[in-house]
């Protein structure tokens, strides 16, 4: 006679699977290679920083009254963290790479949260799984040289870890999004004026004067618009987390995802954010001749470095 | 439990993925809620994944150091911080620190007997009432 197990081990089970067994290194790997752009350009761009650790000023570290680090020291934190993102965007050894820039991004992030950032919290977090994944077996320069070692198979919890990650991040950011002042129009009516004029859209929509045309200004103010914008942007998120976590549907959650992030991206000049999600697209939905054709250990090296989703 | 790999071999440490994938997604939900949970305004909400879900409008925002000489001198936070550190720095634990930090500094150019008084006023909501973070009132660089 079969035994049934209890709902906590009937679930304990589920949730133990979803954790097992092999998958395809390639999604993973190009998650790598958008990863590591990202963070290149994030070192790149915060070489600034530098200049908030002059001696005497206040830091706000997660770690009360711990030790903060002096320019020079930021500076030299910056080049570190800007070297391992190189080495993961080439793939060439990819977790050394991941776990330098997470130490050195990480001891500047975490010695002031005045300066707090939610990219640069999720490319710390993503950047920590990758220091734990073996990454460069597909789609790095080590395996375009013949060198390393390509996985035939390859375990499939970093992907699964990651792919959770952005699942709580969309989710968490419909949520948080779910309260009177963001959905009336308020909080978006000053992210909007701060950032719409200085954007890529609102510089095309700038009359003589170098002001906004005056229907946009009105729409900008208008109270009925802004909320209707807000909803509209609750609702993507939300469903972008229900189409990306049944695969039948995860073509259309890509596409939601790909324009939010492009439209934030011309409207807001929130650029890096939007890129180092859809990354995350390849996790979710990898090229289908990949999930057609699982290739062999010998052939993975010669996978063309494409990672689009074809 | 040991996950069998594509060849039969059980992968070292499939035992304690699934533990720990368990205390990372815990976490994730967790410490976000609990920060939605506080009241609005009360602890910073880093770590909350709340992009452009929040906004702070402070009518009143100044602060004042006094110097032993009985003289005082005005603080610029609007210059010391950008728009976006200084939104991250109205909570109180958090200006509880940097006030301990500026009469630190205060005491140190000065000596004893400064004062520093911080009056900050902010709103959550397009109509919602001014919560008082720093009344004006305290002398911060006395202990309470």
């Amino acid at each position: 006679m079969k035994r049934r197990g209890s709902p906590i081990s009937s679930a304990w089970s589920a949730w133990s699977a979803l954790w097992s067994g092999d998958g395809d290194p390639r999604p993973l790997a190009c998650f790598r290679i958008g990863w590591g752009a990202c963070a290149l350009y994030f070192a790149w761009k915060d070489r600034p920083r530098a200049l908030s650790f002059v001696d005497g000023r206040y830091h706000a570290s997660l770690f009360g009254d711990a030790w903060v680090p002096n320019q020079s020291m930021a500076e030299a934190l910056l080049a570190i963290a800007a070297g391992g993102a190189l080495l993961v965007l080439l793939g060439v050894w990819a977790r050394l790479g991941a776990l330098l820039f997470v130490a050195a991004q990480g001891t500047l992030f975490t010695s002031d949260l005045l300066q707090f950032r939610n990219h640069e919290y999720l490319l710390l977090l993503t950047g920590a799984v990758l220091a734990l994944a073996p990454t460069s077996a597909a789609l790095s320069v080590a395996t375009a040289f013949g060198r390393g070692r390509p996985a035939s198979s390859y375990p499939r919890w970093p992907a699964q870890l990651l792919k959770g990650q952005f699942l709580v991040v969309y989710a968490w950011a419909a949520l948080n999004k779910l309260n009177g002042a963001f959905l009336d129009g308020w909080v978006l009516e000053a992210e909007l004026n701060h950032y719409f004029p200085k954007s890529f859209v609102g510089a095309l929509l700038r009359g003589p004067l170098h002001a906004l045309e005056p229907a946009v200004a009105s729409m900008l103010s208008s109270a009925r618009v802004l909320s209707a914008l807000s909803w509209a942007a609750a609702t993507i998120e939300i469903a972008i987390v229900v189409t990306l976590v049944w695969p039948r549907f995860r073509r259309y959650g890509v596409v939601l995802g790909a324009m939010l992030h492009l439209g934030i991206a011309a409207t807001m000049n929130v650029f890096l954010f939007g890129v180092l999600m859809i990354a995350s697209y390849a996790l979710f939905l990898p090229p289908r001749r990949w999930q057609a054709k699982p290739e062999r250990a010998s052939t993975l090296s010669k996978v063309p470095s494409s990672c689009t989703l074809d | 439990m040991r996950f069998p790999s594509a060849e039969g071999v059980p992968r070292k440490g499939a035992v304690f993925i699934p533990m720990i994938a368990l205390a990372y997604f815990a976490v994730q939900l967790g410490v976000p809620l609990a920060l939605r949970l506080a009241p609005t305004g009360s602890v910073a909400t880093d770590f909350s994944w709340d992009m452009f879900s929040q906004r702070a409008e402070c009518d009143t925002l100044s602060a004042s150091a006094k110097l032993p000489n009985g003289k005082i001198k005005a603080l610029r936070l609007e210059r010391a911080f950008t728009s976006p550190q200084l939104r991250r720095l109205l909570y109180p634990g958090r200006l509880e620190r940097f006030a301990r930090f500026i009469c630190d500094g205060l005491t140190a150019t000065h000596g004893a007997g400064v004062g520093l008084f911080l009056d900050v006023q902010c709103r959550y909501s397009r109509d919602g009432e001014l919560v008082a973070l720093a009344d004006g009132q305290r002398n911060w660089c006395v202990l309470p």
